[in-house]
């Protein structure tokens, strides 16, 4: 049963076809999929249409199509609205997606810094004979600092490369069947997520995650560097 | 910087304190001491553990700072540098040798000895070819790509004297260099040493309380509770070394010490035999 829009009251008989599941029950309960030509019979409408949807390459690209259709559209009665505008509570899922990964971003952070530190530190207690030796045959203490700074950049790139190694052959891996979570379908359903998700490993989130390992080994690098700088000469030779 | 003065002495040494204070409780360990070391010289400090022996060498090798007094090393007064000054003139006047070799255990003998080169600015193939020079001096070349755990205690002192060498430095510092070797090996190295300071003139002062390296001195500093307590002076040879080939086997310092004062009491027999001399009228 359906609305004409002249306002007149219609009813036609469909044959089910197939059951399709978007994920989310609400939507699965109250919406019905009927081909273009058979609504447009239905309502009367000849050829014409109420809505159409354009696709972008990705949500992120839809500014400049936008404004596009904004300008040769103009003046004409046509109402043109961006997904976020259309759909403001997918915009806030995806908002708080990108500051949920932000937080993940911060943690994973904070647990190179923590790594990294505690690494550069035990290894400084180890070495402060070694860094001794060098510095009282006449490394300079600058030279000391920058050469653990370097070690330390090495060993988050040697890590990151071993990572980014692992990491793009589970992804090869699990990019056709994804990693199913049927388990938790409730708790998808609630999100409109499909349980299957396909991870993707693109160049833009790889560099970022890098360069943010990067920026926190440097920065986990220092400190102890700068200990190194301190350590006693005659009491690190005394040292076994 | 302060000038040389017309002596011969690479290392003069003014009233010398320093106190180590483990929390409130003041530990002196040099009380004033006064010292000066010739160039050329192979100079033996001793004394009892705790005397101030490895404190004097640290403040003489810059790797320690003084309470008060004057340490003057080739005409600069290190008390007055700060760190820099000090890691550079290590770099460029003082070898060392330490008790526990101290090599860098992750480099090969080889590149232990080249680092200090390249430290000095020279370049990789140069500083790899005085490394070579150098580890064949103290008869080591063989042995060049070992890593030091891969190497006795005696071969690892060797590499060390070496290393110390390598920089073509004014003084060799050796702070009981023989303490972790026998007999044996020490003695080896002694005359190592001693060669390579008729061969270089490079000045050594080394302490110890081995009794082969007091032997080994041209002088003889004592040490006790931080001061200097006594000092034999310098004794010309009064008879040429038997064997070059380890000079302190046949003519250690006590030898020439008996030899000398044999000599002086044989003179002054002969003298009471005589009866006294006429004076002159």
């Amino acid at each position: 049963m359906a609305q004409r829009p002249n306002g007149e009251m219609v009813s036609e008989i469909f044959f089910l076809r197939g059951i399709l599941e978007t994920g989310a029950p609400q939507i699965d309960r109250t919406l019905a999929l009927i081909p273009l030509n058979a609504a447009q019979a239905w309502f009367k409408m000849g050829e014409s249409v109420t809505d159409i949807v354009i696709r972008a390459s990705s949500h992120e690209d839809t500014a400049s199509p936008l404004q596009r259709f904004n300008q040769a559209l103009s003046g004409d009665d046509y109402e043109i609205l961006a997904w976020q505008d259309l759909d403001p509570m997918v915009r806030q899922w995806l908002e708080f997606s990108d500051a949920y990964g932000l937080i993940i971003i911060l943690v994973v952070v904070a647990l190179v810094l923590t790594e990294i530190l505690n690494t550069m530190l035990i290894a400084l207690y180890e070495r402060q004979k070694e860094l001794g030796i060098m510095i009282a045959i006449g490394t300079r203490k600058s030279q000391i600092f920058f050469m653990l700074l370097i070690e330390a950049v090495i060993l988050i790139l040697l890590g990151g490369a071993l990572g980014y190694g692992v990491g793009g052959l589970l992804v090869l891996h699990l990019s056709d069947s994804g990693i199913d979570l049927s388990y938790f379908a409730n708790a998808f359903k609630f999100f409109y997520m499909d349980p299957v998700i396909l991870p993707l490993l693109t160049l833009d989130s790889a560099t970022r995650i890098l360069g943010t390992t990067l920026v926190a080994a440097l920065l986990a690098g220092l400190y102890p560097a700068w200990r190194a700088t301190k350590i006693e000469i005659s009491q690190s030779l005394r040292t076994f | 910087m302060i000038q040389p003065d017309n002596s011969s002495a690479i290392i003069t040494v003014k009233k010398l304190h320093k106190c180590y204070w483990v929390g409130s409780m003041p530990f002196p360990a040099l009380n004033g001491v006064n010292l000066s070391i010739d160039r050329g010289e192979f100079a033996v400090l001793a004394g009892r553990s705790g005397s101030g022996k490895s404190t004097l060498l640290n403040v003489i090798g810059a790797l320690e700072s003084a309470d008060n007094g004057e340490v003057i090393v080739n005409g600069e007064n290190i008390l007055g540098m700060n760190h820099t000054e000090r890691t550079l003139f290590r770099l460029h006047n003082i070898g060392f040798v330490f008790q526990s070799y101290n090599l860098i255990r992750v480099l090969s003998a080889r590149e232990n000895i080249a680092y200090v080169c390249q430290l000095q600015g020279m370049e990789k193939k140069e500083s790899e070819g005085n490394a070579d020079h150098w580890l064949n001096e103290v008869d080591m070349g063989h042995l060049g790509y070992r890593r030091p755990d891969q190497l006795s205690g005696g071969q690892q002192q060797r590499v060390a004297v070496a290393r110390a060498l390598a920089t073509n430095p004014k003084i060799v510092l050796a702070d009981e260099p023989t303490a972790n070797l026998d007999t044996k090996t020490g003695q080896k190295l002694m005359c190592l040493l001693q060669q390579l300071n008729d061969k270089f003139g490079t000045t050594f002062l080394i302490s110890s309380h081995d009794p082969d390296v007091k032997n080994a001195a041209s002088r003889l500093i004592k040490l006790a509770d931080g001061q200097v307590v006594r000092k034999w002076e310098k004794i010309p040879p009064t008879t040429p070394p038997l064997s070059k080939a380890c000079p302190i086997k046949n003519l250690p310092f006590t030898q020439r010490v008996r030899q000398f004062l044999r000599d002086k009491r044989k003179r002054s027999s002969q003298k009471d035999k005589k009866g006294p001399t006429p004076r002159r009228s």
